[in-house]
């Protein structure tokens, strides 16, 4: 009887405490309710084309904005109006920098967890704009639910350099900054004509060899994708991009013995776990890089430096061809490049320490 | 009963098969090495040639293709003999390894470990082994609560613990970062030796050798629990005291053998009953020929998984796809009558 | 050899048996008789151990069984159930080794000699050719020799059956008598026997066995001692509402005495 009773009070507590866990979920992303605008007025609306060729109008003035996706989060922080995000995707609110240069992202809503939309969630902070991107809209269920709340979305979607920034254009358009964007496209494109020409002094069958690490040791980058896309930008051979691959869920993996047979000169990874794992492992001891001490850091500042989402691109190219190739762009400062780049583009001023942070790729994005 | 010669050339067969199936492994691999480069690199490693052989030949050999080799046999035999064991202990042919929610715990714990730690694999083990004795044992208060019919009683607390453990995973796949820990969690549920290192063999070696061992040891015990409880005690046997060792046994192996490896399903249901079909039923040959088919068809299905495909198919996945079908055709044989 | 005192057992508040003495004495076939659900089975696992009396004490060769460990009991009680699942296909001869199981370690396996003993076990009740046959090819009688010949292996003073012949044909079921009279009268063994058919107690008080009988009906022992003096019409009448005739009939080897059912009412 006594036994029972106690299997009984421990069936309710674990009932309460997922229950607990749930409620806990909810109240740190529904807290400061914000009514919305009311007295909603005739609004003047202007059209945008988004990466589908969809043609969206949206209000000419948009005052809240909802990412649903990091590169959209970012890209709107960059044409400077991070203050305004009102939802984000969950990975931005664990950029120590993003969030350091606009704190109203820690307070801005998540409606997006794992893949779907809670639509209720989203129209409770009662966005003006949302952004989504390609594998959302793939959805239709998504598209349905969000079609369904009225709200104006646009959809951003990109695996080359060029419709990267295109996606910069749109969302530029769409939220009233074509001119920071034009100004970031050409920021852009200077960086890569730059690397292009000290790297073409590099006859071919001299370019290096690279392995590039994506979050983990053996998670690599598939031809498809904007990593493929600045790796030849950068002037390097990357191992992994015409090998065929294993995708597991969204991300391409290769075997351990598969880049003991690439032999790369460099490795680079964006992931200091993963770097130490590579570098600690007797397993990949005979790799040329390894052997060679070249296994590098890729630097870490709003956002990982040329992941998918990054609209730190263009540093990543400058990062990747002046570490790989040491000889040439020896005028480059990266520290000053980095300064200039976060005070041109986020307003923000960084001190010595956090430029050296950013490099290091340390210490920057909290650990979830 | 067999002869002491016939005994010995068939513990001889059980031993070396696994043996031989790992030595063949050294063979097998993306990396291009010749039958001549590996040997060298045995012979080197054995002290038997002296050469400078390339870092990347001797770590292919040494490094790569021989712990995970290992660790395959280790995780093939503990999943095999586990299984064979449970369906022993609850007189069901039908069961396998993860009957009482081990993996499933152990699914949950990798899966916590992954978002809480970055992935760290040493708290992947560590969750993943803690977690998979906890459901076990949650089963086990579950399934003694009652008095009466106990294996029924595990049984059930067995689906219990399963579909809480189930969810859990469910929410925290749900919670987890999709672009970071998602990916992970699903590898690591799909079960793969593709990390195996020497650090993780000595880690998880421990346990299932000692669950190993002990289900060797007790494994006449096994023939008796399967004539059902009452008979059992009837002839002798501490039910309770018996049952809880066999199943601290097969759950430390089992346990051990998820964390390493992650869920690889199928082998502690189908190899138990290809050692059913070879020498029948009796537990005293069953158990050790479990063992030595399990270790060998695991590390035969690895070396499967790491040369079908440039990257790595994990494991469950083939275990699953190679394991169904045969099962289909034994039952098929056999009428469904048993062996 | 087996005193039951004062034993009541209770599942929860459902009482099955209550206050029942019972002295069962070596070298005796005592039958356990009465109807369905008189609690002849849950009497039986309480002397077996399986079992905890709720009340009462059952004293096994002096001591209390309650305080026996599981070795101990099946060093001195064997035990053939009524129906035996087949979970496994094993040997008969795998089945009758594991009789041996209370003389063997955790950790052990039976040795030579206890196959030389499981060996005898299946000669003794002739079913050695049968030893390298899956079990579960054996009839119903074929299965319950190969149980008494497990019991054998377990060398105990007493045999406990659980109406060990509710699921065999007629020869078998006279086969399986003859075995259980012969084990009694050649090795002087003790049989606890739970039954349904009182011609049973019968045939072994004609094939001049010492055998007692107690009527169980209501939770109690009603009426015990030989089956001439149990087995009457007026008690038959009470405990199961029938009409019956018991017969008895002069032959070479003495009285030969059966109980004839006649009509419900």
């Amino acid at each position: 009887m006594y036994k029972k009773k106690i299997i009984a009070f421990l069936a309710i507590l674990l009932v309460f405490l997922i229950l607990g866990c749930g409620l806990a979920g909810c109240s740190s992303g529904c807290t400061d309710q914000t009514p919305s605008a009311s007295l909603e007025t005739e609004q003047a609306m202007i059209t945008v084309v988004d990466s589908f060729g969809r043609k969206v109008s949206v209000p000419k003035e948009v005052t809240r904005i909802a990412a649903l996706y990091s590169f959209a989060g970012y890209t709107v922080s960059l044409l400077g109006r991070g203050s305004d995000l009102i939802a984000v995707p969950g990975g931005l609110q664990r950029d120590l920098l993003l969030m350091e240069i606009f704190p109203e992202i820690a307070d801005a809503a998540v409606p997006r967890v794992s893949g779907k939309i809670n639509i209720e969630e989203l129209m409770r902070v009662s966005p003006d704009l949302v952004i989504i991107r390609g594998d959302t809209a793939a959805d239709k269920k998504e598209l349905e639910k969000l079609g369904n709340s009225g709200i104006p979305y646009i959809i951003v979607e990109y695996s080359t350099i060029e419709e990267q920034q295109e996606a910069v254009s749109i969302i530029g358009k769409a939220i009233g900054r074509t001119a920071e964007a034009e100004k970031y496209n050409a920021y852009y494109n200077k960086i890569l004509q730059m690397v292009d020409e000290a790297v073409s002094a590099i006859p071919p069958e001299e370019r290096t060899r690279v392995y590039h690490s994506e979050n983990q040791p053996t998670r690599t980058i598939h031809r498809d994708s904007i990593a493929a896309d600045w790796s030849k930008a950068a002037g390097i051979i990357n191992v992994s991009i015409n090998a065929e691959l294993e995708l597991i869920g969204n991300d391409y993996y290769c075997s351990l013995e598969q880049v003991l047979m690439w032999d790369p000169e460099v490795i680079i990874a964006n992931e200091n776990s993963a770097l130490a794992y590579i570098k600690g492992n007797p397993q990949w001891s005979g790799i040329k890089a390894v052997q060679n001490n070249r296994v590098y850091q890729l630097p870490l500042g709003i956002s990982r430096w040329g992941h998918p989402g990054s609209v730190e691109i263009p540093l990543a190219v400058l990062w990747t061809a002046k570490t790989v190739y040491p000889e040439i762009l020896t005028t480059v400062n990266m520290a000053e490049e980095v300064d200039n780049f976060y005070r041109t583009f986020f307003n923000f001023e960084l001190s010595d320490e956090q430029i050296e942070k950013i490099l290091k790729g340390e210490g920057l994005r909290e650990p979830k | 009963m067999l002869t002491t010669m016939k005994k010995k050339i068939f513990l001889a067969i059980l031993i070396l098969t696994p043996l031989l199936t790992i030595f063949i492994s050294l063979f097998i691999g993306r990396y291009p090495l010749t039958v001549g480069e590996v040997l060298t690199v045995l012979g080197y490693k054995f002290g038997f040639v002296e050469a400078d052989l390339p870092l990347n030949n001797i770590n292919v050999v040494w490094n790569i293709r021989l712990p995970r080799a290992i660790l395959g046999a280790i995780v093939g035999g503990s999943l095999a003999v586990s299984g064979a064991s449970y369906q022993g202990l609850f007189r069901n042919p039908l069961v396998s390894s993860d009957i009482l929610g081990v993996c499933a715990g152990a699914g949950f714990g990798a899966s916590l470990a992954i978002i809480l730690f970055q992935s760290q694999p040493f708290f992947v083990y560590l969750f993943a082994f803690g977690f998979g004795i906890g459901a076990v044992v949650l089963s086990y208060l579950i399934g003694f609560h009652y008095h009466t019919t106990p294996t029924i009683m595990l049984v059930l607390g067995g689906v219990i613990v399963k579909a809480i453990f189930s969810s859990l995973i469910s929410l925290l796949k749900y919670i987890a970062d999709p672009y970071e820990h998602l990916p992970s969690i699903v590898f690591w549920l799909m079960g793969s030796l593709a990390t195996a290192r020497y650090e993780d063999l000595l880690l998880a070696a421990l346990p299932m050798t000692i669950g190993m061992i002990g289900l060797i040891a007790m494994r006449w015990r096994l023939n008796i629990l399967s004539m059902g409880d009452k008979e059992a005690q009837a002839l002798g046997i501490n039910i309770f005291f018996t049952k809880s060792l066999a199943i601290f046994f097969a759950t430390l192996s089992t346990a051990a053998a998820v964390c390493v490896s992650g869920v690889i399903g199928w082998v502690g249901l189908v190899i138990p009953h290809i050692g059913r079909m070879l020498v029948g039923n009796n537990n005293i040959v069953l158990i050790p020929v479990s063992i030595s088919i399990g270790a060998s068809y695991l590390v035969l299905v690895d070396n499967l998984a790491r040369t079908l495909t440039g990257s790595e198919i994990p494991l469950g996945i083939l275990t699953s796809l190679i394991g169904a079908p045969f099962f289909i055709y034994l039952l098929k044989k056999t009428k469904g009558r048993g062996w | 050899m087996i005193e039951i005192q004062n034993a009541s057992f209770a599942y929860g508040k459902e009482q099955v048996f209550n206050n029942i003495n019972l002295e069962i004495k070596k070298g005796e076939i005592f039958c356990l008789f009465g109807p369905n659900g008189c609690g002849k089975s849950t009497l039986i696992q309480c002397m077996l151990g399986i079992l905890k009396l709720t009340k009462g004490m059952i004293m096994l060769e002096g001591k209390n069984v309650a305080q026996l460990r599981p070795f101990e009991i099946a060093r001195k009680l064997s035990y053939i159930p009524q129906s035996h699942e087949k979970p496994f296909p094993f040997k008969v001869m795998d089945i009758v080794l594991m009789g041996r199981a209370s003389y063997t370690g955790i950790f052990s396996l039976p040795d030579a000699e206890d196959e030389a003993i499981a060996l005898d076990a299946l000669e003794q009740v002739g079913m050695h050719r049968f030893k390298d046959k899956p079990y579960t090819q054996l009839s119903g009688g074929e299965t319950q020799l190969v149980l008494v010949a497990r019991a054998l292996a377990q060398k105990t003073p007493v045999l406990v059956m659980d109406e060990p012949t509710s699921h065999l044909d007629f020869r078998n079921e006279l086969r399986f008598l003859e075995t259980v009279a012969q084990l009694v009268k050649t090795a002087g063994l003790t049989v606890v026997m739970a039954t349904h058919f009182p011609n049973h107690a019968f045939y072994f008080e004609n094939n001049q066995v010492r055998t007692k009988i107690a009527l169980m009906n209501n939770k109690k022992i009603v009426a015990q001692g030989f089956p001439r003096e149990v087995l009457t019409e007026i008690h038959m009448s009470n405990t199961f509402n029938i009409t019956s005739k018991v017969v008895s009939y002069q032959w070479e080897k003495g009285h030969l005495r059966y109980i004839v059912p006649l009509k419900t009412y």
